[in-house]
């Protein structure tokens, strides 16, 4: 994919806000549509954060709820932004659609706002995580949208609620 | 009624649509010929076929079996199903099954993605039809999937 645009010592981006309290930041170019009140369809017996899918441009592309991800209520489907990512060089575009808690903002970012990632991040979201900074006083996560998209992150997840539930029974 | 052609039939209940191959339906008959009981197992009740009490379930959106029998309508299907290995018989309940060929018309399946799908997923593929989202599946893995809500009974009677 294409690197963040260059502006002198800033880089543009878009800030999307995953969940009430979890904010992603993306390149400008991977964001490819901004949709209002999409039409969106279930798929039954899918993981439960990517369990519904969009029709746009002739195809059917999931559609991510990352608040369902982080253990959050799920959130309507007001504000979806349709990402682009490749999992590898020269593979053709994949898209995917992310739900949002509020709409998309722009934003700029420079290397003197990363920051270190603080003890209370989310530890599902550690496996994504590329880099970290500071907007505004909120915590803003750059993460790997192509290994979001991915069956190994979906395993993870998988093996993750498998070793909760069963430490959950032994407990009981 | 039996079905004998492999083209897939196209099956609505809870505001959604499943496309499942006719070579694996067993028969359709009206939802009233369901004998409803109240069962722990997760079916509403049975239906007979071949002189076989097949377990009947009624799913909801998500595919789970919905265990307390809700008033079936009179214009309801019931539709009964085989795996492949024969092995295991059900049915469920719906309100409109489309007997049409629809193999010709739909003209871009998509697969299901890998990170989407959930443990034993039972959709595998999705098309556009008539201006609705059809979810293909198999009457294996259906059973599987239902299999999941059910535990101490197995589905064959």
């Amino acid at each position: 994919m294409p690197e963040l645009e260059q502006q002198s010592e800033t880089t543009s981006a878009w800030l999307l806000a995953v969940s009430q309290s979890f904010n992603i930041a993306v390149a400008q170019v991977v964001v490819a549509e901004y949709i209002l009140e999409p039409e969106i369809k279930l798929v039954p017996g899918s993981i439960d954060y990517c369990n519904q899918v969009l029709s746009w441009r002739g195809n059917f592309i999931p559609v991510m709820d990352l608040s369902v991800l982080l253990g959050d209520e799920p959130l309507d489907s007001k504000n979806i932004a349709v990402i682009a990512y490749q999992e590898y060089e020269g593979q053709s575009i994949q898209y995917a659609a992310i739900k949002l808690y509020t709409g998309v903002e722009q934003i700029e970012v420079s290397d003197e706002s990363m920051c270190e990632v603080p003890d209370e991040f989310p530890e599902i979201m550690i496996p994504l995580l590329d880099s970290i900074f500071m907007h505004q006083d909120k915590i803003v996560s750059v993460i790997n949208l192509a290994d979001l998209c991915n069956e190994g992150y979906r395993d993870y997840i998988l093996a993750l609620r498998h070793y909760q539930n069963d430490n959950i029974e032994n407990a009981a | 009624m039996q079905l004998v052609d492999s083209t897939y039939s196209l099956i609505e209940f809870a505001d959604i649509c499943i496309a499942v191959k006719q070579s694996e339906m067993l028969t359709i008959d009206q939802a009233s010929s369901v004998e409803l009981v109240t069962s722990s197992q997760g079916n509403v009740g049975y239906f007979l076929f071949d002189r076989n009490r097949i377990p009947t379930y009624q799913l909801s959106q998500h595919l789970k079996p919905i265990p307390l029998p809700s008033e079936l309508k009179r214009d309801d299907y019931c539709i009964g199903f085989k795996t492949d290995d024969e092995e295991n018989y059900f049915s469920i309940i719906c309100s409109k099954i489309d007997k049409a060929e629809i193999s010709k018309a739909i003209s871009k399946i998509q697969e299901v993605p890998t990170f989407m799908r959930g443990e034993n997923s039972a959709i595998t593929s999705l098309c556009q039809y008539d201006e609705k989202l059809v979810l293909l599946t198999t009457a294996n893995l259906l059973h599987r999937f239902i299999s999941r809500y059910q535990t101490k009974e197995k589905l064959h009677a």
